[in-house]
């Protein structure tokens, strides 16, 4: 990992008037994902009720972890009202590697990153009767003691007295008649179980560029980029999926791939020549609007998917990713599972393991 | 009547609480909480939290005399949602 680099990202977010959450980790590992995934959570929020941080009305969380390569400490809190604010340094976990999916249409994803969120979050409790609330619950209890094929974490919820989503969960899992499935939905939600989220992102990226001079000497420059955005989601709450669209502009850099050159000059005394690449231009500022649409869903702690598009408008390419979350420690934490991912301009495929900090809708 | 107040202590990003019949809610960051209920009438609890999977939650209820009358506890799962309900009489 680049700690340096993670202090660029950080002094980036303070000229942003920073703030900070965290999505973590990923990276295809030498160890085994079971060895991984056995291993203490790594997300570990640190904030409580005396925490100097705490700013008005809120608390701050912070975590750090890892994510697509990139090391990333993250710190979020709540205000009052719904109002939520975010902010994330990352840096990759080594330059000059491959980003972990090809599908992603970041332009600020190859050097460290500063990101500043800020999102407004509603729902609203429908809740019935409490005859409704323990008929709910006494219904799905009694329709799952009825089944013979329960494992150990389930009959425990069977037998306990808890009346709370890890029942109904199991009940949607198994599944149990969908009248009882519908008596939940209802007492709890009135029949509508959604969470809603929309709001605004900002973000700054920095990264250096090697090229070589007009005396064909290696140079270096640094650049940084920018993008706005906002964003919505609709998230159920029952049947655990989730709707996440964005839309952004962005003004990044990358090199001149058309200027790549090789310079040769020989070697002092012997006929052999060496020879090393190099870009003969700066890198190119590039402007451009990203539109992503995802889908989350989440079916088991065995199970868990998310399938994301993202549109380029100015040369028109779209990206697909999709990860597949298969296995995870005991507390769900750590996921590990496939990734894989494709875009539309160089027809480029990508399958490969990934290790995750959890799966958040 | 009596007087009650409720508290939550949470690290989840967002919570809710209602008390049934719906009429009387509260959610973060409004804690503690204090209402009027009816000596002795059966009520409940339903809670709502979102956040990072491990985020802890809990719910105390307590009377004027700091008699607990109800008390919750749990961690988010692993969806980032949790959500239930307790029956209770202050």
């Amino acid at each position: 990992m680049k700690l340096s680099n993670l202090f660029v990202a950080s002094t980036l977010l303070v000229l942003l008037a920073g703030v900070a959450s965290a999505q973590n980790a990923a990276a295809p590992s030498e160890e085994s994902l079971r060895d991984v995934l056995n291993q203490p959570g790594k997300t570990a929020p640190v904030a409580d009720a005396d925490s100097p941080l705490q700013p008005r009305g809120g608390k701050v969380q912070i975590s750090l972890g890892q994510d697509d390569k990139r090391v990333t400490m993250a710190l979020s809190a709540t205000f009052g009202n719904g109002v939520q604010w975010q902010a994330k340094f990352s840096s990759p976990v080594e330059k000059d590697t491959e980003g972990t999916s090809v599908a992603s249409l970041d332009g600020l994803a190859n050097g460290s990153k500063a990101e500043l969120g800020l999102s407004y979050v509603w729902f609203t409790p429908h809740p019935g009767s409490r005859q409704q609330l323990d008929a709910a619950c006494r219904d799905a209890r009694q329709a799952l003691q009825q089944r013979n094929d329960l494992d150990k974490t389930t009959a425990a919820l069977v037998d306990g007295s808890d009346c709370d989503d890890r029942l109904y969960e199991a009940a949607y899992k198994y599944p149990v008649d969908r009248r009882v499935l519908h008596s939940i939905n209802t007492a709890y939600f009135g029949g509508h179980p959604y969470v809603y989220n929309m709001g605004l992102d900002v973000g700054a990226g920095y990264d250096s560029y090697d090229f070589l001079n007009t005396s064909f000497a290696k140079t270096s420059t640094h650049k940084t980029g920018y993008e706005v955005g906002l964003h919505a989601s609709v998230t159920n709450v029952v049947s655990l999926w989730s709707l996440v669209a964005s839309i952004g502009r962005e003004r990044s850099y990358e090199n001149n791939t058309k200027s790549l050159v090789q310079i040769c000059a020989p070697v002092e005394n012997t006929p052999a020549q060496h020879c090393s690449q190099g870009y003969a231009s700066p890198p190119l500022r590039k402007d451009s609007t990203v539109a992503a649409l995802e889908w989350r869903w989440q079916h088991s702690n065995a199970l868990a998917l998310a399938v994301s598009a993202t549109y380029r408008k100015e040369d028109d390419v779209l990206g697909i990713s999709i990860p597949i979350y298969l296995l995870s420690n005991s507390d769900g934490s750590l996921r590990g599972g496939i990734k894989l991912g494709w875009r539309n301009d160089t027809h480029d495929t990508q399958a490969g393991v990934f290790i995750s900090s959890g799966f958040n809708l | 009547m009596t007087r009650v107040t409720f508290s939550v202590t949470s690290t989840a990003d967002r919570w809710w609480v209602v008390i049934e019949d719906g009429t009387l809610e509260f959610e973060k960051p409004q804690s503690p909480t204090s209402f009027d209920l009816d000596d002795g009438k059966a009520y409940a609890a339903i809670y709502y939290a979102q956040g990072a999977p491990g985020n802890a939650f809990s719910l105390v209820g307590k009377r004027a005399d700091n008699s607990e009358f109800v008390k919750i506890e749990r961690d988010i799962g692993s969806n980032g949602f949790a959500y239930g309900h307790k029956g209770f009489k202050p």
